[in-house]
This record gives structure tokens, C-alpha cells and sequence, in this order.
């Protein structure tokens, strides 16, 4: 990364986290609506459940946490790409001399803030509120984990904006991001849906991702730690590879070439 | 250098559709340039192949000395194109410091703010300046690295006569700076006092090229206008290379040569009241040549 143009990438990401959080439409449900849903499902729902208030307080954490990274990391790529690309926005930035990778770089630093952002939320409203118990490393490595885990879905955001038009994107993002939430079970426990739906599971991201936070709280469905981080390695690589294949062929990293 | 742009024998398509056919120019530096042509005449590919946006299929293109889309050009060319918008919840400093950050020797923001005249409006949001405001910062995104080569495509689009009138001054302005200005227009006379050379594109080929004085001296062209008994169609049949056209009860045709036309339509027994020999306005003149016209 060329150092002299660390403060435009800083200063975009800037922006792009000032963009979101001055959009109301963006940042509730994007910020608020995983606390409120985790205040309703993982504190009020299981508080007098005894036995099991712990476990459902920490399971409802973690999901909501991971629920809560893939809205930004999606709909900052997925639809806002797809926008700036046909407002021709990014074609004023891709002549400027910042290199193109820099504004993708840009984007995905303004997801992790989110991510930052939604997680110290998520775990101050559970460490104050919810029945959670977990020793400081524990609460570290589920911070990691969202920081890391949101990588998937910008890839994943961004083969949206760049394959689908600024209204097809935006309905196409909403058309992945709310199955994919509830066919990984971050909403209903997996192991409460009928056997056919919890088969849709093994190819999404988000909940090979759950499931490294729930191992890591003993609360996983018993798969190896590395069977999960394979699988989201290889879809994140697959999607990575779509990504530069269509971001190749949009001229954003290389000038256009049509041929007869 | 002898040249800001250089380009020889350029080819370019999009698809199956020649849009730039075998296209030579060559532009001096600290000159103002019009690429005047209709709508799909190839302006803006044209532009784009400048920018390095587009790669030619064959033939070469040089801008200051290098590669279009290489680092050196990006840092020295500005480009305002035709934006639809920008997101609309960024303020116009943020906007200016943005692209500041680009470049290696940019203006001072507060320069920048001033030359656009958006003082008042620097901690606007975008979603709430005016059509003319947002023209004008779009501008200083453009100048705000202090380029050699400045691309201005329909910088006036959607602008009122006043608005219209301050951009040109602010051309005139780089080009006192030294500033190479290309801009793209379909109104000549807007852009004639401001204009050192104009390049008539069309189909993708330059069909005339000169000073604004030099293509008005070209086209001395007149137009023939009277009532008539005989109709349009048969007029048309006679003159099939020239442009005819009827408004009301009059028969407008346009030509360079307005004796041989007339005695033509005399020898066909065409009755021709009230005619009258009046010379073309220049943007009548242009829009002949840009849409083929003879």
C-alpha cells in the first residue's frame, strides 16, 4: 500500500462511515435493530428461564453479532457499488490517481467500523442486560472473529454490486441477506428446523461463521473448529475470485476492452 | 512536447457498433478545444479513450507524453463528466479535501471553494445544493489537482444562461493558467468565444476542424425559404442531397449554392412566392455538417 495514499483511503473510509451513519435508513436497522432484537430474544425472552437463561443469552449473542456484521459489509458493497457505479461516481474516482482497489479497500474498512461499532453495542447490551458469562479472552475472540468474519460478506456484497444494476442490487441484497440470516439459524436454532432447510446451511458463510462463535462458548453443533474455518475459507476465496472476475470486467482495475 | 494529446489512426467499437473510425488528431498545449457533434457521434468515447476508461482496438493514443489511464496522466489530467450524482449526504468541503488527498500538487481547498464560488455552501450536503452548485463543484473536483489537461464533458448540461456564461469565464480563466481544456458541446455558439479549435465529430470521424472563424468561413451556407403550390415530396425529389424541410406553408432548404438551386427549380416549373435568400446561422450551419447534411 503506497504510503501516500493512506490518508485518501483514510479519509474515504471516513466519509463512507459518515455516509452510513447520516443515512437513518441505513444505520437503524443496520445499528439498532440487532441490540433491540437481541434485547427482546437474548434478555427479556429467556430471563426466569433458570437452567438455561446463560446458554440462550450467550447462543442469542453471538447469532445477532453475526447478524448484525452482514448488513453493513452487504449493503455497503452490494447496493451502494451498484449505485455509485451507474451514477458515475466511481468513474470519477477510477480517473482520479487514487488506485482502484483503494475505494473497494475504503468500503471494506467502513464495514469492520460498523462491525466494531455493532458488536461493542451488542456485547456491552449483553454484558449489562443479558445472563452472559464469559472470561474477557472469550469476549476477544468473538470480537476477532466479527472483525475477520465480516470479510465474506463484502466479498459476497460486492459480487452483487457489480453484477446486478443499483434497483436489482438493492432488492437482490435484501433477497440474500434475510435468508441467509434465517437458514443459518441466527434467528430460529438450526437444530429447531425441519432436516431439509438445515441442509441450505453448509454453503452459507454466516453460519459456518455462528458456528465458530458458539464453539468457541461450547455452544457449536459439535462440528471440528477447522471444518467450519475450511468451509468459510473456501467460500470466501470463491467469492473473491468472482469478485476480481467481475471487477476485471467492469474496468474497474484494468481500462475497458470491447471487442467486435 | 509538441503535443498534449496525440492520437493516430484510433479505432474503437463497442460490439459490432464502429463508434471511433480511424481518428487522427492532435492538440497543442494551452489551448482551448470543442469537440462538437450529436448525440452518439463518438464525444464521448473520444473522452473516455483520453482517460484511459477505454482501451483503443487499434491505432495509439498519447496524452502528456504517456499512456491514457497511466499514473502520470491521471495526476495531471481533470476530468468533469457527466455525473448523474453524488452521494448525497457528503458536504461539499469533505468533498473538495477528498480529492485533494489524490493528488500530488492539489490547490488548497480553500482555493478550491473559492475558484468554484461555494464559500457560502462549503458545509452543505450535496443532496441540497442546487443544479448550478453541483456543476460547480464537480468542476473544482476536476481543477483541484492543478492539471495540464483539463476534459470537459457538457459542463453547461442543465444550466441557466447566467451559470452558463460563468463556467466559460472560468475556462478562459485555466487557459490563462496555461490549462489544455477539451470540452465537449452540442452548441458551438455557446462555446465559439472560448473555443481556439473546434473538431466537428461524426459517426466517429472528424469531419471539419479549424478556429471558430475558420469553419464559419467554410460554411457560408444560405437558406432558401418561399411558399410553394408544388409539394415537399416532389421538391425533395428534385434536391434529393440537400436539406428540405416545411414549416407552415413555407419551404425552407438549406445550400451553399443558392443560384444553381433556385434556376433548378425553375427549369422543374416549381412556383416559388415570396422567396427570399437569407445566410445560415452558424448553429444552423453545424447542424447540417454534424448530421450529414450536404
Amino acid at each position: 500500500m503506497k504510503i501516500k495514499f493512506l490518508s485518501s483511503l483514510l479519509l474515504e473510509a471516513r466519509l463512507e462511515v459518515l455516509s452510513g451513519l447520516r443515512t437513518p435508513s441505513f444505520v437503524v436497522p443496520a445499528v439498532i435493530f440487532p441490540i433491540l432484537l437481541y434485547l427482546f430474544f437474548g434478555v427479556f425472552m429467556v430471563q426466569g428461564q433458570l437452567q438455561d437463561s446463560v446458554q440462550a443469552s450467550t447462543y442469542n449473542l453471538i447469532n445477532y453479532m453475526v447478524f448484525g456484521l452482514m448488513a453493513p459489509a452487504l449493503f455497503n458493497f452490494g447496493a451502494n457499488v451498484a449505485q455509485e457505479r451507474e451514477s458515475g461516481w466511481l468513474e470519477l474516482k477510477l480517473i482520479s490517481p487514487l488506485p482502484a482497489s483503494y475505494y473497494l479497500f475504503a468500503k471494506c474498512l467502513s464495514a469492520l467500523t460498523f462491525t466494531l461499532l455493532i458488536s461493542v453495542l451488542l456485547f456491552s447490551t449483553a454484558w449489562m442486560f443479558g445472563d452472559v458469562q464469559l472470561s474477557w479472552i472469550v469476549w476477544v475472540k468473538l470480537f476477532a472473529l466479527g472483525v475477520v468474519g465480516t470479510i465474506p460478506f463484502c466479498f459476497l456484497g460486492l459480487v452483487i454490486g457489480l453484477k446486478f444494476s443499483a434497483k436489482g442490487a438493492s432488492a437482490m441484497t435484501n433477497l440474500v441477506f434475510l435468508p441467509m440470516a434465517m437458514l443459518s439459524g441466527l434467528w430460529v436454532p438450526i437444530f429447531l428446523m425441519p432436516e431439509f432447510m438445515q441442509q441450505f446451511a453448509w454453503i452459507l458463510p454466516s453460519y459456518h461463521l455462528s458456528q465458530l462463535g458458539l464453539a468457541s462458548v461450547g455452544l457449536g453443533q459439535g462440528h471440528s473448529t477447522y471444518f467450519h474455518l475450511f468451509v468459510l475459507s473456501v467460500i470466501s476465496t470463491i467469492l473473491m475470485m468472482l469478485a476480481v472476475v467481475l471487477y476485471k470486467s467492469e474496468g474497474m482495475s484494468r481500462r475497458k476492452r470491447h471487442r467486435p | 512536447m509538441d503535443w498534449v494529446v496525440n492520437v493516430e489512426q484510433v479505432n474503437f467499437s463497442y460490439f459490432d457498433k464502429t463508434v471511433i473510425k480511424d481518428l487522427t488528431c492532435q492538440l497543442k498545449p494551452n489551448k482551448v478545444y470543442s469537440l462538437l457533434g450529436e448525440n452518439g457521434a463518438g464525444k464521448t468515447t473520444l473522452i473516455k479513450l483520453l482517460l484511459g476508461r477505454l482501451a483503443p482496438l487499434s491505432g495509439r493514443i498519447s496524452v502528456l507524453g504517456h499512456q491514457p489511464g497511466s499514473q502520470a496522466v491521471k495526476n495531471s489530467i481533470g476530468a468533469m463528466l457527466q455525473v448523474g450524482t453524488l452521494p448525497s449526504n457528503i458536504r461539499v468541503v469533505e468533498y473538495i479535501q477528498l480529492f485533494q488527498s489524490y493528488y500530488d500538487s492539489p490547490m488548497c481547498w480553500q482555493g478550491a471553494l473559492q475558484f468554484a464560488e461555494l464559500e457560502a455552501q462549503k458545509n452543505t450536503f450535496f443532496g441540497q445544493l442546487s443544479g448550478g452548485e453541483k456543476q460547480r463543484l464537480l468542476l473544482s473536483l476536476a481543477l483541484i489537482g492543478q492539471p495540464k489537461l483539463v476534459v470537459l464533458d457538457e459542463p453547461t448540461l442543465a444550466m441557466d444562461v447566467y451559470m452558463r456564461q460563468r463556467i466559460w469565464e472560468k475556462v478562459v480563466q485555466l487557459k490563462a493558467q496555461g490549462t489544455t481544456v477539451i470540452l465537449t458541446t452540442h452548441n458551438l455558439q455557446e462555446v465559439e468565444s472560448v473555443t481556439d479549435q473546434v473538431l466537428v465529430l461524426r459517426a466517429g470521424e472528424i469531419v471539419a476542424q479549424g478556429t471558430p472563424s475558420q469553419l464559419k468561413s467554410n460554411l457560408q451556407r444560405s437558406e432558401l425559404r418561399f411558399a410553394s403550390d408544388t409539394s415537399e415530396a416532389t421538391i425533395k425529389s428534385l434536391l434529393p442531397n440537400y436539406a428540405v424541410h416545411t414549416e407552415g406553408q413555407k419551404i425552407y432548404i438549406a445550400t451553399d449554392d443558392a443560384p444553381d438551386v433556385i434556376s433548378l427549380l425553375r427549369q422543374h416549373k416549381v412556383t416559388m412566392y415570396d422567396l427570399s435568400v437569407t445566410p445560415l446561422s452558424l448553429a444552423q450551419a453545424f447542424m447540417d455538417i454534424t448530421r450529414g447534411g450536404e
